[in-house]
């Protein structure tokens, strides 16, 4: 297929271009009527890719959690807070907006999960906005295309920032960007839109939505003054007086902010909550984000390459277009974008090179990054065709086709990458953390679980219930943790408590029990780490006088081994061997007769006699239980009893070298060692076993010690509960119900509590909104009433 | 089809050579700027400092003290203090013992009353486990529940051992960290401080009479 003739109108080149004149205001009306179908197409294609499967993907982030929390908080009783103390980290309008959206709902005081999906529709919605938003500037901006190409791009501009994978991840979500985004993209729109009104209307419209926001998001600061940038590029002193009016009556405007924490009298704590902020921004304190020592960029960008690449053409491909508008002659648009590009790209260099990199922050670089991207392309595909113009016989201009295809195949294979992102985050579920919790929810109500990154968002899910942080797999095992989240993107950013060191511990010695996908974590699973009763450093708290053991599932319960004035038992655990030698308690101390009290272990029964004072010492079960009852003896699988024996006899039954160093407490075979052993664990009943399973076993009158056939760690047979099966023991007599155990460490323990209320600042924002029209209003007046009286004069 | 190749943006050609050649210099100039905030930047950046997270955390003459570190505290002191061991005022602690086993830290744990001092005993134990572990600018973490008096008066014995001074360790320590001792404490580090300097020998009353230099 040949190419058709086409007429062209050429500027010729090193020319700035003209701006086309304004159209008549009900004209311009009738060709937007006209653009119907590219509306529709933008809105289609915005909806389709914020709102679909939206309650399935992403999974929730802290943020989202913690945001959605919080604005439930404002919707019950107006605190806007995270804890018990004022939430000075980010301005309160997107929270007073959330908590009127869930209060409109239904779902103010809605189980979280629940809530979350509601808040997502409204940030979705307010997503959708951003799109068409970027796409509206863009269409306004390419007024020097022709009507067919410059809904082209506006099309590309639509498809593309729809379909960004760093956009799309946090404009999908309850968090603060989307709104951010729309408030401060409203802010263009609207500088652009009204760069030719009087200088009363714009600085009216553009600083009240510089006003908003900024107290929505103060990072916001980084786009809204692009109108500004784009008056000193154009050297138009009016618009520069303009812009920077509307800029600093926003930024005053914004102080309500500052107000609000005066009128809650915590100025003080506000101040240094954003002294912190701003030293986390400019890269003094470092926190979070991919700069933070510990974490290596280069590894996070490899493994998001394909997650985000379609972001990072388009971030460099921005790059190259803002040193593309900077380097020819512009027109009005093409200052803009130069403003856009240069504000964006200053802010995104800082961060990257030297600031707090979060991922989220992107999200204001991405739209300027995208138009820039597909101006640069229209421009480069024009250049091309403008320099491989061919005059036919007929005097017709002919262009060129390869220009044209390349650009086409070029943006297909940009929205292709996007798209393919798009398809494998959002078409199917990505939502682990609410699966994972869901899982979590059936486990016992006791159970601890440690959570990957941070406990937060797993708490709020689950309606408060606590969560540990451990960052050591190992304290978490001696307190008594068994579950384990493991979210490995959590690891490879060192979030929180995760980090390799704990991911790698937590599949060497756990099983997985489940995993749920989750594009943002790279799955969310669910682990359980077993360990032995014999394991001297799991399951084991120390407290005063003695020590927990934790026996019953994850921290959910266990017995405590203490000296108290019924006897010294943890003591004579401890010389026994402890927990690795004689296993857990069974029982808590239970007072048997009126003088002895005793208390059940896996290996041994350990009993305090008044007339002995507090020594305690092991009961002969084995001897007993081989004695009464040889049958139960048996079937336990225990070692068999010799007869006829004697202390001598005994002594020359020490043959295993690891029981004989076990039950010598590591001293030499002699005498007063062998009379120490005996004292502790009575004297041997026979010689050691080989018995089922290849382990070798050697009785002693109270206890069985084993040992694996190579030798190594001994420790006693679990003989107690074959002494209470045969009936030996009672176990009515023993009080088995286990302790709660002691509280587990809380890192996040509440501050002194602060009022939180955030009617003070709905308050001071009304009266500043009312305050801000009547002054509008009476500055117009003055100036029609100038203007009428001049007119009159006139 | 009609066209109008007039591109959105750009489209008035090159900018002439002296202002493209001045924008490469500001260009430069911005990247050379960029350089320097970096490294100004990265000279001051500090992140959270654990040690001050603790309860009566502080470094007296390079030795660190403080309370009871949760597992991700001596995690981050062990990367930011150049910790290599820890020692425990307060007796054994198994979480603590296998966590500071998992980062590869040494570890002490000996049972100091909670208003008492260490014996001269445990403070020969302490002298030979500082001078194990902090070679190479390594350090030891020393540590109460509280980061209260037990941690102060062993810090303060364990500097006049050292052959620190008495007037010396006095300004090294918080006038906040010397307050947090009881009388029984402070009776102990006078007692020691009496013990290293007196010529004569001390009263045999005096626990650390036996007492010597002993850097570590």
């Amino acid at each position: 297929m040949g190419l058709r003739p086409v007429s062209l109108r050429l500027s010729p080149p090193g020319t700035a271009i003209p701006d086309r004149g304004v159209p008549k205001r009900a004209s311009k009306r009738q060709s937007m009527l006209k653009e119907w179908p590219l509306a529709a197409f933008c809105g289609g294609v915005a909806g389709i890719a914020l709102l679909y499967n939206l309650f399935g993907s992403p999974d929730i982030l802290y943020d989202e959690a913690a945001y959605t929390w919080a604005a439930q908080q404002v919707a019950q009783g107006w605190h806007l807070t995270l804890d018990n103390q004022a939430f000075f980290v980010h301005p309160p309008l997107m929270f007073l907006l959330q908590a009127g959206w869930l209060r409109l709902t239904g779902q103010g005081s809605a189980a979280l999960p629940s809530a979350i999906r509601t808040a997502r529709i409204l940030a979705g919605f307010a997503g959708v906005a951003d799109v068409l938003l970027v796409a509206s500037l863009a269409y306004r901006l390419a007024a020097h295309a022709g009507p067919w190409r410059r809904r082209v791009l506006t099309g590309v501009v639509t498809v593309l920032t729809a379909l960004d994978p760093v956009l799309v991840r946090y404009d999908r979500q309850d968090v603060i960007e989307p709104f951010a985004l729309c408030a401060s993209m409203l802010v263009l729109y609207a500088a652009w839109a009204m760069r030719r009104r009087r200088a009363g209307a714009y600085i009216a419209v553009v600083s009240l939505l510089t006003g908003l926001a900024l107290l929505t998001n103060q990072i916001t600061i980084f786009v809204i003054v692009v109108p500004l940038v784009f008056a000193l590029l154009r050297r138009d002193g009016s618009l520069i007086r303009r812009s920077a009016a509307a800029l600093g009556i926003g930024v005053v405007f914004s102080q309500v902010f500052l107000l609000w924490s005066i009128e809650l009298g915590l100025g003080g704590d506000f101040v240094d909550v954003q002294t912190a902020s701003l030293r986390r921004l400019v890269g003094l304190l470092q926190i979070t984000g991919l700069n933070m020592p510990g974490v290596s960029l280069a590894s996070s960008l490899e493994r998001s390459v394909t997650e985000y690449s379609s972001s990072y053409v388009v971030l460099a491909a921005g790059f190259l277009a803002l040193i593309w508008c900077w380097t020819r002659k512009n027109s009005e648009s093409g200052h803009f974008l130069t403003a856009w590009l240069t504000a964006s790209y200053a802010f995104g260099v800082y961060i990257a090179a030297v600031g707090t990199l979060n991922e989220q922050f992107f999200v204001y670089l991405m739209p300027g990054t995208i138009v820039g991207t597909v101006f640069l392309g229209d421009a480069l595909v024009a250049r091309w065709c403008r320099r491989g113009v061919r005059t036919t016989a007929d005097g017709r201009q002919r262009i060129p086709r390869l220009p044209v295809v390349s650009g086409a195949v070029g943006c297909a294979a940009l929205i292709g990458l996007s798209a393919a992102s798009w398809t494998a985050d959002y078409l199917g579920p990505g939502d682990g953390v609410v699966q994972v919790d869901h899982l979590i929810a059936t486990l016992p109500g006791c159970t601890a679980v440690n959570a990957s990154g941070d406990a937060e968002k797993y708490s709020y899910l689950l309606g408060g219930r606590a969560f540990t942080s451990y960052t050591v797999g190992a304290e978490a095992l001696a307190d008594g943790v068994h579950y384990f989240i493991l979210a490995p993107e959590d690891a490879i950013e060192a979030n929180g408590d995760m980090s390799p060191a704990l991911e790698s511990w937590i599949e060497h010695n756990g099983t997985r029990l489940a995993v749920f996908p989750s594009a943002v974590y790279k799955t969310v699973q669910l682990w359980h780490v077993a360990a032995s009763p014999y394991d001297p450093a799991a399951d084991f708290t120390d407290i005063a006088g003695g020590a927990f053991v934790n026996t019953v599932g994850s921290d959910c319960g266990g017995y405590t081994v203490t000296d108290t004035s019924s006897g010294n038992f943890y003591s004579a655990y401890q010389a026994l061997g402890g927990k690795g030698l004689l296993g857990a308690p069974l029982s808590r101390v239970s007072a048997i007769t009126g003088t002895e009290d005793e208390q059940l272990f896996d290996g041994a029964v350990l009993a305090s006699q008044a007339s002995t004072g507090s020594a305690v010492q092991a009961l002969p079960i084995v001897s007993t239980l081989a004695t009464r009852n040889p049958n139960a003896y048996r079937q336990a699988g225990l070692p068999p009893i010799a007869t006829g024996t004697t202390s001598a006899g005994g002594r020359s039954w020490l043959t295993n070298a690891a029981i004989t160093r076990a039950y010598l407490g590591g001293s030499a075979n002699t005498e007063a060692a062998y009379t120490a052993a005996v004292k502790r664990y009575g004297q041997p009943l026979g010689p050691p076993s080989v018995l089922a399973g290849g382990t070798v076993g050697q009785p002693f009158a109270d206890v069985v010690l084993e040992t694996s056939g190579s030798g190594g760690t001994v420790r006693a047979a679990a003989v107690t509960q074959a002494a209470l099966h045969a009936g030996l023991l009672r176990a009515s007599q023993f009080n088995l119900a286990p302790q709660t155990a002691p509280a587990l460490p809380n890192p996040d323990a509440l501050g002194p509590a602060q009022p939180t209320s955030a009617k003070p600042f709905v308050m001071t924002l009304g009266v500043a909104l009312v305050l801000y029209g009547l002054a509008v209003v009476i500055t117009v007046r003055r100036r029609r009433r100038k203007w009428n009286t001049r007119e009159n004069a006139w | 089809m009609t066209a109008q190749i007039q591109p959105a943006i750009g489209g008035g050609g090159r900018l002439r050579r002296k202002v493209l050649l001045w924008q490469g210099v500001i260009a430069l100039a911005l990247v050379v700027l960029l350089a320097i905030t970096k490294q100004m930047v990265t000279a001051r950046e500090v992140g959270p400092d654990p040690l001050g997270a603790l309860p009566g955390g502080e470094t007296i003459a390079g030795l660190a003290i403080g309370g009871a570190p949760a597992d991700y505290q001596l995690e981050a002191l062990a990367a930011s203090y150049h910790i290599d061991g820890v020692a425990s005022l307060q007796g054994r602690s198994v979480a603590e013992q296998v966590t500071a086993a998992s980062l590869h830290l040494a570890y002490l744990s000996l049972d100091v009353p909670a208003d008492g001092a260490p014996t001269w005993a445990q403070l020969q134990t302490l002298a030979a486990f500082m001078r194990a572990h902090t070679k190479n600018g390594d350090s030891v973490y020393v540590h109460d529940d509280v980061g209260g008096g037990r941690a102060v008066a062993t810090a303060c014995m364990l500097l006049l051992l050292r052959g620190t001074s008495w007037a010396a360790v006095q300004r090294d320590v918080t006038g906040t960290g010397l307050n947090t001792m009881s009388p029984a404490q402070s009776q102990a580090v006078s007692q020691l401080n009496s013990a290293l300097h007196s010529r004569g020998g001390s009263p045999l009353d005096n626990p650390y009479s036996k007492a010597r230099i002993d850097p570590w």
